[in-house]
């Protein structure tokens, strides 16, 4: 019913034309603004084989505010809690209109290969991985072997 | 799509240049986007920088707007939708203008506009332009020749052929902030109408919302008329 911006065309069109290495961003049948994501895990990151999904959305005021994204597949980060909310500067205060979907998302993998225990989102994770780095990344392989790998 | 019209392209709605407008940075933008960035973040969106509270009172548009190019789409086939500000009617943007065409040539009742970052129906029967999210912001709208004497194109003032100066009186629809959009409501009822369904609107779809519109009752109820006094109130500040 309502129009789709043009710049949602736009970046849809770019991400299904020059799709960026490691992510896929895939728009819902019954509604473009909402993207099914699967954003591979970095190399040489304990998230290193996995495949996790994501769920974002456009916002009706998008680009002027950020879209909504969050992990629906389960990941052991100190920076993303147990609903898959991310804490990231650029979804939140630090969002600016020329971001866009493919630079929320390689953010967003950047994250994972620097996950930042200082500003954390699930503590418990967070205080592990100040305390005991090396089982904190033990975990996480752990949970991507569990839950983002397919076997 | 090659690079180089990619960096011809505003970065935030993605489309070539519309009324390029350089902010205090350098950075330029469409003179739309930039109002859009001015009502939320004030921050240019490439580098952060704040825009200067005062920018639209004198934007640095590159391509000053001729008294040519407002009334030369002399085109008589051709029909340019205005929207009625304080003291005179404003052009739709070229862009805007065409979509609000093309749709209502197709035959539908309403179309939706994204407008410096907000989204607005233009309602065809009733010829008004709503804001979504608070359709207490109501505008007039017109369909007319392009000829007819206007104050500018979407919030850019016509330039004086003795000036160059753009926007140097502080109108209404140059100030990117709430009170662009607040139009004097006269009619008691359409306010009424606007305060019993403002609680509705966010699980409704436009559809929905215009259909209660028009068959809501007009006398509104207490609690209801509070929340319009606050909607007026901030409106007004």
């Amino acid at each position: 019913m309502a129009a789709l911006p043009r710049r949602i065309i736009k970046e849809t069109q770019r991400l299904m034309q020059e799709p960026v290495p490691g992510i896929s961003a895939v728009p819902s049948e019954n509604n473009a603004r909402y993207f099914h994501v699967i954003v591979t895990g970095p190399e040489d990151s304990p998230f290193e084989g996995g495949l996790f999904k994501l769920e974002l959305f456009l916002p009706e005021d998008y680009p002027m505010s950020a879209p909504k994204v969050r992990f629906i597949t389960k990941i052991y980060h100190p920076n993303i809690d147990r609903l898959g909310r991310i804490c990231l500067d650029i979804l939140k205060d630090k969002w600016s209109p020329a971001l866009q979907i493919r630079t929320v998302l390689l953010s967003i993998q950047a994250l994972l290969s620097a996950p930042n225990p200082d500003d954390p989102l699930a503590n418990d994770v967070a205080e592990l991985w100040k305390v005991n780095e090396s089982e904190a990344i033990r975990n996480a392989k752990e949970w991507t072997r569990r839950y983002a790998m397919d076997n | 799509m090659d690079k180089d019209s990619q960096e011809r392209d505003c970065a935030i709605c993605l489309q070539k240049y519309h009324h390029p407008t350089r902010l205090p940075c350098g950075h330029i933008f469409c003179f739309l986007c930039v109002k859009g960035i001015a009502i939320q973040s004030k921050k240019c969106a490439m580098c952060r920088m704040e825009i200067p509270h005062d920018y639209f009172e004198h934007p640095d548009l590159i391509e000053k707007l001729a008294h040519d190019e407002i009334t030369s789409e002399g085109d008589t086939e051709k029909y340019q939708w205005y929207y009625e500000g304080r003291n005179g009617w404003w052009k739709y943007d070229e862009r805007s203008n065409m979509d609000l065409e093309n749709t209502y040539s197709s035959g539908e009742t309403e179309c939706l506009l994204l407008l410096a970052g907000t989204i607005y129906c233009v309602d065809f029967h009733n010829m008004i332009q709503i804001r979504r999210s608070d359709p207490t912001k109501r505008r007039k709208v017109k369909r007319d020749i392009p000829t007819l004497p206007s104050k500018g194109i979407a919030g850019i003032k016509n330039v004086e052929t003795s000036h160059t100066e753009v926007n140097t009186d502080s109108d209404e629809n140059t100030v990117p902030n709430d009170n662009e959009e607040t139009i004097q409501v006269n009619s008691p009822n359409l306010v009424a109408v606007n305060a019993s369904t403002n609680t509705l609107t966010s699980s409704l779809s436009v559809d929905d919302l215009i259909d209660s519109l028009r068959q809501i009752d007009l006398h509104p109820d207490d609690s209801l008329s509070t929340d319009h006094e606050e909607t007026l109130n901030s409106a007004d500040t």
